[in-house]
């Protein structure tokens, strides 16, 4: 019966869910004429699958995904690394000012990127880092510290310490601990994390428009952007390269999302 | 001795390190900066002390707005946006068929950038053409039908509609990895007990997900202070400004108006809120963590 | 370990504070600005060869073909081009500007969006170079003028834009009208047009300058040429019976159903969707919509242009900015490519794709019908439009009016008041 309910529920949200992400798929495959005359809720008058593979022309996004996956690819790990060694530090190893520190980190999530645009222009062009893969990068990593370090101090702090204690024992220190104890047992949160961050690096750019200008090492949201112009739009492939940009996260979530029930569940208690 | 006092700073370094050049340093420069009159050029700069913040405060109408907007937009999240994430993820916990494909519909969204969002909901709301309003004709709600975006008092919560299918899935998957922390035995020993569901729900649920709560309200907060890209898109700030979130102020102010100094305190309203709120949230929880 | 992460440490931090003084005491030129962005020194290293930098829209597609060919031409000159949306180019040259990392080159918009740069000295001037390649018989002079600030020519003229009516030849038909010689004869057209059971106006509302390019027609018929250009220059009151006049026609249009339902909230994109296929009769576009029109799949045949009943049309310029702090040899290949790429024969060349040139005697193909005659609407004079006239705090102030207007949360006499009020903070804050 409850199981029942559940369903219910499930596929009335799924179907809400669903419409506007039909919308877009419909938008995608209309000609303009179609779109600008009939209702956007419409069907296409004619599926126009030809859409796709303008817009993977013209949109030139084989180079741009090429790019931006080269540095998603870099600085996500790269970044949980260091946020977990920050984390790490935060939840098992106490010392003074911890949760300073922690607070401290933490008002950063706040700081509006476009706030920070021009001292750290100034930096990246006095350490010739502007216009560089390390640059961009370097700043990706900045800007996910706050947010990593929240998610990762979290689920860091609900392994139980007698876990660590034994590890004490068999004589690990604290980096043999942090490899071979905390790490695996947070999948759960590295894989929630590798997820936002890979979707935020992804889908960034304000910072990508402002630090790349060589066209040839820009990301995937100048590609979309190809297609808004400054009198009008091609919605229609604007939405066909929309579909086609998300596929690589939707790909990282799935790689990603079977942690979650495979995790922790059954390993804390051992 | 030494070596083990300098040691939790050796794991925290990089981390600091990058954030001190990125965020940090930055940060005391737009501070700095928000006590002069400057268009971001001009080779002198007016030190106008707390001017800035004042003029905000008492001068400006949009600015008051804004906040207000922030503050409604922040009690939405935290009910609304949460409660939906919340209740999906203990929906999918369950090892049902389907599943993987309902949590992908309920995330998809999230992973579409803001603007994309923007343009699909001010196409269902056009007043003319929209899905929104033909829904409600097809059911007999014409009278319902209004221009949504175009009503200053009902535009902001239009727009929240939108970001609440927006973002429900960052919360949904914050909870799903947190309910994976959660042993299984207080369960079981629960339903020899005899214990209802949702008494299992307040009474070992909710507490065991503290730390997943700490990590969703303090997101939930941080981008809800923050929002900015899906408002600007759907509506602009307007109709006569009265849907202008403070980000969006800043950014007028600062890149349109070339108001430097407005904009930086503007920015650093933003920060020192969320200083005044986070901080003790964060210390509060901290403490009563058994953990 | 500890030594080589203080060592670091004190160098990220070093690098980061000398990085803030620097900016903050406004800046030194960081010499070699010729190769901004590319190999540091390349444009120092000899005359011979250097590097343009330039940022354009990524719309204007054109650009790629024309510097392939001018590269070919000059190959001891290598050209980056980057390319922005609209809001991305204004934040990169906004950002670049601050922190003295702008191009050598740079495509802006004229009036006060391009006057930022010149009147903060950012700009070369470039009236002698204007006065020696004869630029008044190479360029429109209204453009080469909408390019001038405090007398010094500050821009290559790029596109020279007129906006005005354009209707739809198919309503216009069934209704029985023709374009309209006077402003009463225009209003009744709009109520015949809304009885006939069409939209009168496809304007929408959001970002308000779509709704502005009827506000500043209305403005220009209730006060004349001379006092709409001493409001548009701060010298006269915005506390004026013409604004008084011309906001209540806003509100009246609105309680008339002229505009598209919601017309305040709706994006012009929407808006013109109703115009298109002929569901509503007039819209307030520039040279730019043949193209658009082209590109949607309708026919230009289907559209034609008429002057809205004033004297002057609303015009407004682009054009390539240069940077002022660039040497001899960078500055030349600068010039010479932002002069080569406004030439006749590449705008020739690329005329369908162009956008409107500033440059003369230019050749239109049939796919821009009304580019032309847009064109020659603008000889017999125009005015720089308004949200490019006013300082954009004000423009700002005007959009806000414009919604609060129609929703009826000000009257048109308290919306002349708050415009007064917000051009004298403008003036008394940018005079203290």
């Amino acid at each position: 019966m409850i199981g029942m309910l559940r369903y219910a529920l499930l596929t009335i949200l799924a179907v809400v869910f669903l419409i506007p992400i039909v919308f877009i798929a419909f938008t995608s495959l209309k000609s303009n004429a179609d779109l600008l005359t009939n209702p956007f809720y419409a069907l296409p008058e004619k599926f126009e699958w030809g859409n796709y593979a303008k817009a993977w022309e013209q949109g030139r996004l084989s180079m741009y995904m090429k790019n931006t996956a080269l540095i998603a690819f870099i600085k996500v790990p790269l970044g949980i690394l260091i946020e977990a060694f920050a984390a790490y530090a935060l939840t098992r190893m106490v010392f003074k000012g911890s949760n300073l520190m922690f607070a401290f980190f933490l008002v950063g999530m706040m700081v509006p990127m476009q706030a920070t645009l021009v001292p750290l222009n100034i930096f990246l062009n006095n350490t010739g880092l502007v216009n560089t893969y390390p640059g961009i990068i370097l700043v990706y990593i900045g800007f996910g510290v706050p947010f990593g370090i929240l998610i990762l101090r979290g689920f860091f702090r609900t392994i139980p310490k007698e876990i660590d204690e034994a590890a004490l024992i068999d004589g690990c220190g604290d980096v043999g601990k942090f490899f071979r104890i905390i790490l695996p047992l947070s999948m759960p949160a590295i894989a929630t994390l590798f997820i936002f961050d890979f979707m935020a690096t992804w889908n960034e750019f304000l910072l990508a428009q402002i630090f790349i200008t060589s066209d040839s090492m820009r990301t995937i949201t100048t590609g979309l952007l190809a297609f808004r112009g400054e009198h009008s739009t091609n919605y229609t492939l604007l939405n066909a390269g929309v579909l086609i940009s998300v596929v690589p996260i939707l790909l990282v979530y799935l790689a990603f999302q079977k942690y979650f029930v495979s995790g922790l569940a059954g390993s804390v208690k051992g | 001795m030494r070596i083990r006092l300098m040691k939790p700073w050796l794991f925290i370094m990089p981390a600091l390190l990058i954030y001190l050049t990125v965020i940090f340093v930055p940060s005391l420069y737009t501070l700095y900066l928000s006590f002069f009159n400057w268009n971001g050029v001009a080779p002198t700069k007016q030190f106008v002390g707390f001017r800035n913040y004042a003029d905000l405060i008492f001068r400006d109408s949009v600015f008051l707005k804004a906040l207000a907007n922030n503050i409604l937009w922040t009690i939405g999240s935290l009910t609304i946006i949460m409660g939906i994430g919340l209740m999906l993820a203990l929906l999918l916990n369950k090892k049902i068929k389907g599943r993987i494909v309902f949590r992908g519909i309920f995330y998809f969204p999230f992973v579409l950038s803001g603007v994309i969002v923007a343009t699909i909901w001010t196409w269902m709301y056009n007043p003319m053409q929209g899905f929104v309003n033909k829904l409600l004709e097809s059911i007999g709600l014409e009278n319902w039908a209004l221009a949504w975006l175009a009503e200053p008092k009902i535009a902001l919560y239009a727009v929240f509609v939108a970001a609440i299918w927006h973002g429900v899935g960052q919360p949904l998957v914050l909870f799903l990895a947190g309910l994976q922390t959660i042993p299984q035995d207080p369960y079981e020993a629960a339903v020899i007990d005899g214990a209802k569901p949702y008494q299992m729900f307040w009474n070992i649920s909710l507490p065991l997900l503290r730390e997943t709560f700490v990590i969703v309200v303090a997101i939930t907060m941080v981008s809800s202070m923050k929002v900015y890209d899906i408002v600007y898109a759907m509506t602009g700030g307007g109709p006569a400004e009265s849907t202008h979130v403070l980000a969006s102020w800043m950014y007028f102010q600062t890149f349109k108006f070339a108001n430097i100094g407005i904009g930086s305190a503007i920015s650093m309203f933003l920060i020192f809120i969320t200083m005044i709120v986070i901080i003790p949230y964060v210390y509060y929880t901290t403490k009563k963590s058994h953990v | 370990m500890k030594k080589w992460m203080s060592v670091w440490l004190s160098i990220l931090i070093a690098t980061a504070i000398v990085a803030g003084c620097s900016s903050g005491n406004g800046g030194s030129s960081n010499g070699n600005v010729s190769s901004n962005g590319g190999q540091q020194g390349a444009g120092e290293a000899a005359a011979e060869n250097v590097t343009v930098s330039l940022w354009i829209l990524n719309d204007h597609a054109w650009i790629d073909g024309a510097v392939e060919d001018f590269k070919q031409e000059n190959p001891n000159i290598n050209v980056e081009v980057s390319k922005y949306g609209v809001d991305p180019l204004k934040e990169a040259l906004k950002v670049a500007a601050n922190s003295k990392t702008l191009p050598n080159m740079w495509f802006t918009w004229g009036g006060s969006l391009g006057s930022f740069y010149a009147e903060n000295g950012l700009t070369a001037d470039l009236t002698q170079i204007a006065a020696d390649h004869n630029w008044s018989e190479i360029y429109n002079q209204a453009a080469i003028d909408m390019s001038t600030y405090d007398g010094k020519v500050s821009g290559i003229p790029y596109h020279l834009n007129a906006v005005d009516m354009w209707y739809s030849k198919q309503v216009y038909e069934e209704l029985n009208l023709s374009a309209p010689a006077t402003f009463e004869e225009f209003e009744a057209q709009l109520q015949t047009i809304k009885d006939g059971g069409f939209i009168p106006l496809a304007l929408g509302g959001k970002n308000g300058w779509h709704i502005m390019r009827l506000t500043e027609q209305l403005l220009e018929h209730f006060a004349g040429p001379e006092l709409h250009d001493q409001l548009n220059s701060l010298s006269a009151s915005w506390n004026d019976p013409a604004v008084v006049q011309t906001f209540e026609k806003i509100k009246e249009y609105t309680d008339k159903e002229y505009f598209p339902k919601g017309h305040v909230a709706l994006d012009q994109a929407e808006a013109i969707n109703t115009f298109y296929p002929g569901q509503a009769a007039l819209t307030i576009e520039g040279t730019w919509l043949d193209r658009s029109i082209n590109t949607g799949g309708f026919s230009t045949d289907d559209y034609n242009v008429f002057k809205f009943p004033t004297e002057r049309v609303s015009v407004f310029a682009e054009m390539f900015q240069i940077n002022g702090a660039l040497d001899q040899a960078a500055m030349d290949a600068t010039v010479k490519l932002g002069e080569y790429i406004t030439s006749l024969e590449v705008v020739n060349k690329y005329i369908d794709t162009y956008g409107t040139p500033a440059t003369l005697n230019v050749t239109f193909t049939d796919n821009t019908p009304h580019v032309k005659p847009l064109l020659d609407m603008a000889t017999n004079g125009g005015f720089l439009i308004t949200d490019q006239a006013l300082p954009q705090e004000v423009v700002q102030k005007l959009f806000e009016a414009q919604d609060k207007v129609a929703l009826g949360e000000w009257t048109p006499q308290q919306a002349a008041e708050e415009m007064d009020k917000a051009v004298n903070d403008y003036k008394s804050k940018n005079n203290g």
